[in-house]
């Protein structure tokens, strides 16, 4: 799916790229610096030491403890880690300090390319609110909803004026994070709190807005890439399916838009990318209400963590056309021979993520015990995981993206539940069993998609241990063991006994 | 001669024995016996069961045994293992996953109604409330804003009211 044809001259601007990332998304930067034979850098906490991501890079820089602040999110770590690796490029990924406009600012006064917009578009559009503004002059459709709201007592007036149910969100970031539905008065306070509290966690800026709630909609985001004048759509995902307003399947194309919506809204997306001068990968995400009617909702400044959808569909490689126009291409010419590249067929992503899903979406931790992929046409995996690696609470829940590409949506939605089915993750409890069900359900195959989709009815795993897993847990307990309840005597012969690594770790 | 099985699913005792004959498998549940053909093949193991086989993986974690068929993944816990039970107690407020606490509402001493937050919770960025699962008093609280808790760690015990 590769392009193969690039011009020379963006693979000569940069001599080694640090990655200032973690998990599947810093492996999947570092594969496309390898296909260009730029060098690549890692950077690593202490709970990192050994990740799949440091062994992707041709070299790795310690940075720090665990927790974020004192590693991925720390400035001074990241730049003098570039600083002694020698590198003149900084890939940031999703989520950390992709967002971050002081970051990308930091950057540049260190002579380092920050592998994505400058800092002042950045600021236009990744902060929440100056999006709005910026939106609104384009002649983008807004959702109702007030800018930089203060304090609870604030946010309660402009709700009030707005009407209820509304959303409360961080001006400074995306991801869902620091953001609270709130339906009437008397949740505003404890919701304020709640999503200050989190959006200063997440992004180190406590700024929040408020907007209508928009119901029921759908998500629909569309990719750009942009060089400063010129802006160019990748055609849209629709994401709707997501719990605590954290994307769980994304899907291109959307099933509810018909052409002339699907060329309004790449139009609108590629206004604002214009109208910021920005240059990079960029993604507008619309809500979609009934009737086909959207609404902008934000822009994220970065690469998106379900940009794999676009790039199954495009054939473009979309880390590869960043750096190209970080090192001055042109977005067209970043794109290859043909741009805009044909965009064909169906692709879906299903997240994988350390949380039990029939349980509140409890973060899971623990050891991988096994790991085995598929693999097939038409299927990828982007994983930052492996066999014997500790998944701790520190980062977020994302172990790993399947992608399945097929030529209609059916056949995308078959090889993607086929692939899950043929996953084998053992020793952390992950969502895989769920995702399935997603994409078995009936709201999945007829399109009926939504955001309120998932969270609208409980979902359930077993009620009690199915027969079959009792049954195979057998090979094992007949191990020899000591203190589980009446052991009585062993069955010494048995070639069960003699067999197999089965060890209590 | 049938053994007890000795694994927990979702915090509770699995109840059931079970009997091995080279392959053949007998498991006595509560309510049903189950019959199966059960043959280890490299990592996987074969389960033949209604006349139907199914491939499933299988590993031994230090807490358990998980199976996997079908994208499926099934954790019996050895009923001799500590630590990752889940709060089972009403008056026994745990920690629900390995995280830090970064709120703690419930004092010692104070009275609260069901639904009531005591404790929110953040684990791979994202937080989680817990709150009194019925009105009650606040007997003690085992945790501060800043800690590190694991999954099952005790954080306050609450006192039904009478």
């Amino acid at each position: 799916m590769k392009r193969r044809s690039r011009a020379a001259r963006a693979v000569r601007a940069f001599q080694k790229i640090l990655v200032a990332n973690r998990g599947e998304i810093a492996v999947r930067v570092c594969r496309t610096l390898r296909a260009m034979k730029i060098p690549s850098v890692a950077v690593y906490s202490e709970a990192d030491r050994g990740a799949p991501h440091v062994r992707a890079a041709d070299e790795a820089v310690a940075i720090g403890p665990a927790p974020p602040a004192q590693s991925y999110l720390d400035m001074d770590a990241i730049l003098g880690a570039a600083r002694r690796a020698g590198a003149d490029g900084i890939h940031p990924g999703y989520g950390f300090l992709s967002e971050n406009a002081a970051f990308a600012r930091r950057c540049s006064e260190a002579g380092v390319v920050f592998i994505g917009p400058s800092a002042d578009s950045m600021a236009q559009l990744g902060d929440k609110a100056a999006a709005r503004r910026t939106a609104a002059e384009c002649r983008v459709p807004l959702v109702p909803g007030a800018e930089d709201v203060a304090g609870a007592d604030r946010a309660r007036k402009e709700a009030a004026r707005i009407g209820y149910p509304v959303l409360l969100k961080a001006a400074g970031g995306g991801g869902g994070r620091g953001m609270r539905l709130v339906r009437d008065p008397e949740e505003m306070d404890a919701a304020f709190d709640a999503a200050r509290r989190e959006a200063g966690a997440a992004f180190g800026d406590d700024r929040l807005l408020l907007e209508r709630y928009v119901h029921p909609a759908r998500h629909v985001e569309v990719q750009i890439l942009a060089d400063g004048e010129d802006a160019i759509a990748l055609g849209e995902r629709e994401c709707s399916l997501q719990r605590r307003h954290q994307k769980l399947i994304e899907e291109s194309p959307s099933v509810a838009i018909g052409a002339k919506t699907r060329s309004a809204m790449q139009d609108a997306a590629a206004s604002l990318a214009r109208a910021a001068g920005y240059a990079g990968a960029m993604t507008a995400e619309f809500l979609l209400g009934p009737e086909e009617r959207f609404y902008f909702l934000e822009v994220n400044t970065r690469l998106q963590v379900e940009h794999p959808v676009t790039e199954m569909r495009s054939g473009v490689d979309l880390v590869r056309a960043q750096i190209a126009v970080a090192a001055g291409e042109s977005a067209a010419d970043s794109l290859g021979a043909q741009a805009p590249p044909r965009v064909t067929g169906h692709a879906i992503e299903a997240r994988l993520l350390a949380e039990d899903a029939y349980h509140g979406y409890l973060p899971q931790t623990g050891r991988i015990l096994r790991l085995d992929w598929p693999e097939g046409e038409g299927l990828r995996i982007d994983a930052g995981v492996e066999a014997g690696m500790t998944i701790t609470s520190h980062y977020d829940s994302l172990l790993a993206k399947v992608i399945a590409f097929g030529e209609s949506r059916e056949s995308a939605r078959r090889r993607l539940v086929e692939a899950l089915r043929a996953t084998v993750l053992l020793g952390v409890v992950t969502n895989q069993a769920f995702l399935i069900d997603l994409l078995e359900g009936e709201d999945f195959r007829t399109g009926e998609t939504f955001t309120h989709t998932v969270e609208s009815r409980a979902w359930e795993g077993p009620l009690e241990a199915p027969d079959l897993a009792l049954a195979a847990a057998t090979a094992i307990l007949d191990r020899p063991r000591t203190a589980a309840g009446d052991e009585e005597e062993r069955d010494r012969y048995s070639p069960w006994q003699r067999l197999g690594p089965w060890g209590r770790a | 001669m049938s053994r007890r099985l000795g694994l927990r699913f979702q915090g509770k005792p699995v109840e059931a024995r079970y009997e091995r004959r080279g392959t053949r498998v007998r498991i006595e549940r509560a309510h049903r016996t189950i019959e199966a053909e059960v043959r280890r093949d490299g990592e996987d193991v074969e389960v033949i069961l209604e006349g139907e086989g199914n491939r499933c993986a299988l590993a031994a974690g230090p807490k358990g045994i998980w199976v996997a068929h079908r994208g499926r993944t099934t954790f019996l816990e050895y009923e001799t293992s500590e630590g990752s039970r889940r709060g089972t107690g009403q008056d026994e407020i745990r920690a629900p996953m390995t995280g830090r606490v970064v709120q703690v509402a419930a004092s010692a001493g104070q009275s609260v109604r069901e639904g009531d937050l005591l404790v929110t919770i953040e684990a791979m960025k994202m937080e989680f409330k817990l709150a009194a699962p019925e009105e009650g008093r606040v007997a003690e609280v085992r945790c501060a804003e800043g800690d590190r808790v694991e999954l099952g760690d005790l954080l306050v015990l609450l006192e039904p009211a009478s």
